[in-house]
């Protein structure tokens, strides 16, 4: 099960990972530099993975979670979105009607919509599934130039999360983002700032499905 | 015979205003038409259509109950006319949904690829096949008049077999409704969210149902008859219909009787959402006087309280009045508790308001006014709440038409079908155009704004054009500063993408040491034929002429200069003349040295300070691994 | 005056042409259906062949014209004016850019030089027919007020036109007389589908419907049984 860490602590906010996203995607990187400024939080079909700054001269990945326990995949009526066994959540075109209950089932509001398009889909970040099969890094983990992002087994990196909190308690907030709520997602967060400009929930719960299983 | 009209030529207009959207929905895109966000995902045609829409034809389910399985033979009359509703409630919900969905031509897809744990999967099947039900249901009212017998006795010994295989289709799609919204604990607003949701739905449904069911029936009455006693109804063609007062007395008593076990629902319902309130704790945001606490309040008041009362207090449950204001009442109710739940209950989270676009509303109506011609179609041609077709065909046609005068013949038009609408039509369908069509509508999201504070702001950039983890570190805000402000940003950001004016470096300048081509031939035969307005079918084929002189071989050193176009967005540095050199940009490394060590260099002199045009005031060896760029910052700040 | 000029370019003319469009089309349909209607199986026995030499002597009139002394020149005004009117407005080239952006392809154009010329003669023909009705005595019976002004609303378009494309002659800004060329024309799409100019598409009725089968043997007592009650004949 791969993950990412992302240290906030050492992002200075360049956005190179988003635009090596945006190159290794395909999209339209003009539109992607309209939706930069004109969306709040840079997320759009055009760009699905945006840098936040979460606090002053301190920034954050903005992109899907890959949730141990995804609320899409249990929405999603076509069973168009797996989790998959090597760790991230992909979403598969060809099956998706449009109802968009995904978008809507998200707690963190990560799917996006082609709204613009006559024939639209669903965009999200989908770990680079098709790089990770052939044992690469995602594109935007191979393009960061100050090592904010590590990819790895997500035990590995937990571990090592836990070491590095333990090591420095002056630099980080003693808590792994990610490890534990909604019953763990596969994108990890250490910081030494509140994510709350992220418009993440982050309380400790449970995941949605486990929330919603009694029927 | 006025009244009819008048309804049916509104329904008409919204109809034609729904059929123009439509065709712009799906030329246009959801983007273009309606006012969805990927924030607020659902609107009014899920929730107003699908969600309230179902709600308000529960009926069906709960009177074919009654009659089939209670066995209160008193409402079998009134069976007809519900599963009429019903099945226009869910003919029409469906419909709509095949505007709202991204693609409708796969509206088969959840038949075939299945996923038993989406509540959306269970709604999806449970409608589909209730609507299946009604349709079979309906059949032998509308074979009647066809005068099929056999196939009419075949479904008529079936009929028990569907109604109760309908009624758990409708009792589980209810619930599953209710549960479509338990996905969202954080984000639906803590008023509505609750885990009861389920039952909640089915009950609010079973009670607003049968509400929405007498109010259709008694404005279909009041359409067809004066209210006078022993009077005489009249309908389409002038056929007097005759219903006695003991008649019209007993199909009061029948409908009263309906309203009564609603209210007892309601009254359950009205006591397990105040309960629930207390167990989700949410009650304290009720009187926080929030519009979300108003909104809950008033959708409290109309769909529950101000029904019971009606219906319990003594001298209004006797009145015709009473009954129809309380069933309006219910059903508006009803709706706006639906409404709530699926759109106002979002806002707060999404920090934003939705508010449905022209074409969303004209679908959504338009919608709803063709189940509602087609009622009027279905009530007036077969026996559903009379048996009126039977005595309209006997009488032939009468011509009242004279063409001598003018305004007799342009009465003619108007009082004959076919003419009356088409005349109608071209007047409409001009209209929802107009004010419809997306290239006429102002486009909002055009204006670009300035960066935000993540690259205009931003104190220390690191910079490590190779990636090989040893950076330098650029005092950008100080820089910045002491070159002038804001106005300062051009001496180092001397090209642009256009709209923006602080492009970052790393935009062009993407290798360390290779040129990058930055210059995007196939965008801008696009966007060169746009702005020049060249017409054809490829009018990206006649733009060659914008750059190129014609008589000369066409590369990159003959074209015309880019400033002569983007005089805005670039501030070159070197020789505009140049033209090649706008084209390419520099590998990263001699970009930053020229742009820097120049600078560096006059200001070397001016100051003093030798050191300042030298390698080491930039490469300098960083203590330890870079983790705190604020800190560096102040750090560099101190050794300048 | 260029908001008003976007404005009748864009959503006025889009409402004009759609209601002349859907007006027509409606036209059509009701005319379709009351023949099959009122026909029935009996259309496929219709004397087609004599309804289409019939029609096509009217559109090549030159025994009518001969036939009738007195009218020659309201009929031969008349019959050139059809042509100016439908060539005019459909294959000129600046024309041809609306099409194309209204429906997505070129029509054929015609040169600017015959364009003028056919302008003029159009213009000329109109003012002919308009003399003709107030002048001569047996065409000014049978004139009704609508007679005029739509001849006067199929003028102005075409003069204000002609004007807007000749600065030399052009006595207004040529803003002001695109404008009047605009709306003027978008009245007329307007007019076309609720007045007698609808014969663009009734035309082809009157030939099917009126002549060969209104007026069987019988219709005239039908007549004025209608106006006068049963007793009266004719």
């Amino acid at each position: 099960m791969k993950a990412i860490l992302f240290d906030v602590t050492r992002c200075t906010g360049c956005e190179r990972c988003v635009n090596a996203c945006i190159e290794s995607k395909g999209f339209d990187p003009i539109r992607a530099e309209h939706d930069r400024y004109t969306i709040k939080d840079g997320l759009s079909a055009n760009r699905v993975s945006s840098i936040v700054e979460v606090s002053s001269d301190h920034f954050a990945r903005k992109a899907c979670m890959h949730c141990l326990e995804p609320s899409c995949v249990s929405a999603c009526l076509v069973g168009g979105l797996t989790k998959t066994a090597k760790g991230p959540v992909v979403y598969d075109s060809s099956k998706c009607i449009g109802c968009r209950y995904c978008m809507l089932a998200c707690p963190f509001t990560i799917p996006r919509y082609e709204w613009d398009e006559p024939i639209p889909f669903v965009q999200k970040c989908d770990m680079c599934y098709d790089r990770i099969k052939d044992g690469l890094k995602p594109a935007c983990v191979e393009a960061c130039p100050n090592d904010v992002m590590l990819f790895g087994e997500r035990e590995e990196l937990l571990a090592h999360a836990h070491q590095l909190v333990k090591e420095n308690p002056h630099q980080y907030i003693d808590h792994v983002w990610g490890e534990l709520e909604f019953d763990g997602t596969s994108v990890l967060y250490v910081t030494d700032v509140e994510l709350s400009k992220l418009d993440f929930p982050f309380a400790d719960t449970p995941s949605i499905p486990s929330q919603t299983n009694f029927l | 015979m006025d009244r009819t009209r008048r309804i049916k030529d509104i329904l008409w207009l919204l109809t034609f205003f729904g059929i123009v959207a439509m065709v712009f929905r799906f030329y246009y895109g959801l983007g273009a038409t309606t006012n969805l966000t990927d924030n607020l995902p659902w609107g009014v045609w899920k929730i107003l259509n699908m969600v309230a829409g179902a709600a308000l034809a529960t009926s069906g389910f709960t009177v074919g109950f009654m009659v089939y399985v209670l066995k209160l033979e008193k409402y079998r009359p009134l069976l007809k006319p519900v599963v009429l509703v019903a099945f226009l409630g869910y003919g029409s919900s469906l419909f709509a949904l095949l505007f709202d969905i991204g693609l409708p031509y796969r509206f088969w897809h959840p038949f075939v690829m299945w996923n038993e744990h989406s509540f959306l999967f269970e709604v999806f099947w449970c409608v589909s096949f209730y609507f299946l039900v009604t349709f079979l249901e309906l059949t032998p009212t509308v074979l009647e008049r066809f005068g099929l017998k056999k196939v009419q006795h075949f479904l008529h010994k079936l009929s028990p077999g569907i109604v109760i295989f309908g009624i758990t289709l409708s009792s589980m799609h209810h619930t599953s409704l209710g549960s479509l919204f338990l996905v969202t604990p954080q984000r639906l607003h803590p008023l509505w969210y609750s885990p009861r949701i389920p039952l909640l739905f089915i009950l609010s449904a079973i009670g607003g149902g049968l509400l929405m069911f007498i109010a259709i029936k008694m404005f279909y009455d009041y359409l067809q008859c004066s209210r006078k006693p022993g009077y005489t109804c009249s309908s389409v063609n002038g056929n007097p219909i005759k219903k006695s007062d003991s008649d019209q007395k007993e199909d009061f008593l029948r409908l009263r009787g309906l309203a009564t076990i609603a209210a007892w629902v309601l009254g359950i319902y009205l006591c397990i959402k105040i309960i629930d309130l207390f167990w989700t704790g949410a009650f304290s945001s009720l009187f926080s006087w929030t519009w979300e606490s108003f909104l809950y309040l008033s959708e409290l008041l109309f769909a529950t309280m101000l029904p019971i009362f009606l219906l319990i207090h003594p001298r209004t449950r006797k009145t015709q009045s009473g009954l129809a204001v309380a069933a309006v009442s219910g059903a508006f109710g009803l709706a706006l508790n639906r409404l709530n739940v699926g759109i106002f209950g979002y806002f707060r989270d999404a920090g934003a308001i939705y508010f449905p676009s022209l074409a969303e509303w004209a679908i959504s109506l338009g919608v709803i006014s063709m189940a509602g011609l087609a009622f009027f179609f279905l009530a007036e041609n077969f026996s559903i709440f009379d048996e009126r077709w039977k005595t309209r065909h006997s009488q032939p046609l009468q011509l009242s038409i004279g063409f001598d005068k003018l305004s007799m013949v342009w009465k003619s038009v108007l009082l004959s079908g076919v003419d009356r609408v088409s005349l109608m039509a071209i007047f409409i369908i001009p209209i929802a155009w107009w004010t419809m069509y997306p290239p006429f509508q102002p486009d909002s999201s055009l204006p670009i704004h300035p960066p935000k504070a993540l690259d205009a702001e931003r104190h220390v950039l690191l910079i490590d054009g190779n990636q090989d983890g040893v950076a330098t570190t650029f005092a950008h805000f100080e820089h910045q500063e002491r070159l002038g402000g804001k106005e300062s940003c051009v001496k180092c950001h001397h090209l642009t993408v256009p709209g923006d004016h602080a492009t970052p470096c790393s935009r062009c300048h993407i290798y360390m040491s290779e040129e990058t081509n930055i210059f995007d031939h196939t965008y801008h035969l696009k966007a060169v034929a746009k702005a020049e307005e060249l017409t054809g079918i490829h009018p990206e084929n006649n733009s060659c002429n914008s750059c190129h002189a014609p008589d000369v071989a066409r590369s990159g050193t003959t074209a015309k200069n880019c400033l002569q176009c983007h005089d805005e967005d670039m501030h070159p540095v070197d020789a505009p003349e140049e033209r090649l050199a706008l084209m390419t940009a520099t590998g990263y490394m001699h970009a930053m040295h020229k742009n820097c060590i120049n600078c560096h260099r006059e200001k070397a002199e001016e100051v003093q300070n030798n050191e300042l045009g030298d390698c080491i005031t930039c490469h300098r060896k960083q203590p330890g691994s870079i983790k705190f760029p604020t800190l560096l910052a102040k750090n560099h700040l101190h050794l300048n | 005056m260029d908001a008003w000029i976007e404005f009748a370019k864009g959503p006025l003319f889009a409402v004009s042409f759609l209601i002349m469009i859907l007006g027509l089309g409606r036209h059509l349909f009701l005319q379709l259906d009351g023949l099959v209607r009122r026909k029935g199986r009996r259309l496929l026995k219709a004397p087609w062949r004599k309804i289409f030499t019939d029609s096509l002597s009217w559109v090549i009139p030159v025994r009518h014209i001969v036939d009738v002394h007195r009218t020659v020149l309201f009929s031969v005004s008349s019959y050139i004016f059809h042509i100016g009117v439908i060539v005019v407005p459909l294959f000129l080239a600046d024309h041809i850019i609306l099409w194309e952006r209204l429906l997505g392809f070129h029509l054929p154009k015609i040169g600017t030089l015959l364009a003028d010329v056919l302008t003029v003669i159009t213009i000329a023909c109109l003012l002919t027919l308009l003399g003709c009705r107030l002048f001569v005595e047996r065409q000014r019976g049978v004139s009704r007020v609508s007679d005029y002004v739509l001849l006067v609303a199929v003028l102005i378009p075409f003069l204000s036109g002609f004007l807007a494309s000749q600065p030399q002659l052009n006595p207004i800004s040529w803003r002001a007389m695109f404008l009047i060329h605009l709306l003027s024309a978008e009245l007329l799409f307007v007019l076309i589908p609720f007045t007698k100019l609808a014969h663009i598409v009734l035309f082809f009725f009157d030939r099917i419907s009126q002549v060969h089968w209104q007026l069987r043997p019988g219709a005239g007592d039908m007549v004025s049984e209608t106006l006068y009650g049963k007793e009266a004949k004719v």
